[in-house]
């Protein structure tokens, strides 16, 4: 699976210029804070549209403003975690991971064993009845993972998702990564500020920045 | 400190000490059967239940627009939404008048050509004064309750797949639905107490437009005994929201 975004996006008066590709390979995104890399991620999630050019995954088109096609981000099958795990209060952890499969219609014969598998994937089956609110962070990161990936998503985008981690969950959820990344053939996205991260699990950079009076942009 | 403390403490403990020792216990269930009250009673239960539901109707879309859209004229729409709360409640009902009055009322008269329906002296008009000034406190709970659910569960409930329907419906009116219920509460609170925009918009009929609070200022003339057993049911009622809404507000057993 191929990802490739060629075009600009405007958020008020930010403007950035984005010129990526990116192959079943796990990228690093880096540059300074406030520069247009959360915005970036946004884009090929579709929670941003581009207002001219092209993103393209595959051979599918999921933006082109010149001919009117956007593909909405509830069709487009992109993970995206954030630095906070942002599970939902209101279900447990079990239903939290089967959230995604049930809201694309799957049965829950078929839903719950398959959010219980996923969560034995990431060591945290014994947490499945579990109130959100009573995980650590560690524990709560791991179950949206679970969540995200549950889906078979086509991208997966990760938003500084070590950044609320102590020292020693982030080895942990680092190395789990690079395990469960490793046998995935999609795209993989990840905004990050530790070069740990970056030469552990990334095979390359796209660096997000913006010089004096010009607009931001990516590459 | 604690001496001036105090003094406030009794100056609410005291009126309330004063009704519950002056209400007629022993012949508290003749006043409360007597035609008046109960006729009161089941206005006062109908209309305030329907001005919550008028409120939770129209001041939800609302609520849901202040808190999730950035447009022109947003504040002056917020600050308007605020009106009711400050306005002394007879003007409220004279405001009603003078748009839903049936001979000078610019509303009032054309529903009245048109279809024939009079809202003042009706238990319409009861609903549309409580619905009135108690919209407010419904629209601001519901606001700050919708603008309190970070925008990211939204977004990550989209990445997985939901339905924009579902992500309002399923995710962030289920994520405020704490605030949602203190708002609705409240504000059907307010509409049952709800006194000088009724009396002033809607009038004082037996049957018909006169609530609670209006049949206790009118029996207090007549029948003093009556009026303080209908004020101890609004009290019962008060307490019971109290309690209702306990940990929100009385920052206890959570």
């Amino acid at each position: 699976m191929n990802l490739q975004v060629q075009g600009v996006t405007r958020v008020g008066d930010f403007t950035l210029d984005i010129d990526i590709e990116v192959g079943s390979e796990t990228v690093a995104i880096v540059g300074d804070n406030g520069v247009g890399k959360t915005t970036l991620l946004r884009v090929v999630a579709g929670l941003q549209s581009l207002v001219t050019g092209q993103a393209k995954l595959g051979e599918s088109v999921l933006d082109n403003p010149s001919s009117g096609l956007f593909v909405d981000p509830q069709d487009r099958d992109v993970a995206l975690l954030f630095q906070d795990a942002l599970l939902f209060p209101h279900l447990n952890v079990v239903d939290n991971v089967a959230f995604g499969l049930r809201r694309r219609g799957v049965e829950d014969s078929v839903a719950r064993p398959a959010a219980l598998d996923s969560l034995g994937r990431f060591g945290v089956l014994d947490l499945a009845e579990r109130r959100v609110d009573t995980l650590s962070g560690g524990q709560a990161q791991r179950v949206a993972l679970a969540r995200a990936l549950v889906v078979q998503p086509r991208v997966i985008l990760l938003d500084e998702p070590f950044t609320s981690l102590d020292r020693s969950s982030r080895h942990e959820f680092r190395m789990m990564l690079a395990t469960q990344f490793a046998g995935l053939e999609i795209p993989r996205l990840i905004v990050t500020h530790d070069d740990i991260d970056i030469s552990s699990l990334c095979t390359r950079e796209i660096v997000v920045r913006r010089e004096q009076g010009k607009p931001a942009t990516a590459r | 400190m604690i001496l001036l403390g105090s003094i406030g403490a009794l100056f609410i403990a005291l009126p309330l000490t004063g009704l519950i020792a002056r209400t007629p216990w022993s012949s508290i269930t003749d006043q409360l059967s007597s035609s008046t009250a109960l006729s009161a009673l089941w206005l006062s239960l109908g209309t305030s239940l329907a001005s919550a539901m008028v409120a939770l109707v129209f001041g939800l879309p609302l609520a849901w627009v202040l808190a999730r859209h950035r447009f022109p004229g947003r504040r002056i729409v917020r600050a308007l939404v605020t009106v009711p709360l400050v306005l002394p409640p007879v003007v409220a009902g004279v405001s009603l008048l003078a748009i839903f009055g049936r001979n000078d009322g610019l509303v009032g008269r054309i529903l009245f050509d048109w279809f024939g329906a009079q809202l003042t002296f009706s238990p319409l008009g009861v609903v549309v004064a409580q619905a009135f000034v108690a919209m407010p406190f419904f629209v601001l709970a519901a606001e700050a309750g919708i603008a309190g659910v970070d925008r990211r569960f939204e977004e990550v409930a989209l990445t997985l797949g939901a339905r924009p329907r579902f992500v309002m419906f399923g995710v962030v009116l289920r994520l405020a639905s704490p605030a949602l219920r203190a708002g609705i509460i409240v504000a059907w609170a307010r509409a049952l107490g709800e006194f000088g925009a009724t009396i002033t918009f809607a009038g004082n009929v037996e049957g018909r437009t006169q609530t609670l609070p209006l049949a206790v200022y009118m029996l207090l003339e007549s029948d003093p005994e009556g009026a303080f057993a209908l004020s101890i049911v609004l009290i019962a009622i008060a307490i019971a929201v109290l309690v209702a809404l306990r940990g929100r507000y009385l920052g206890g057993a959570r």
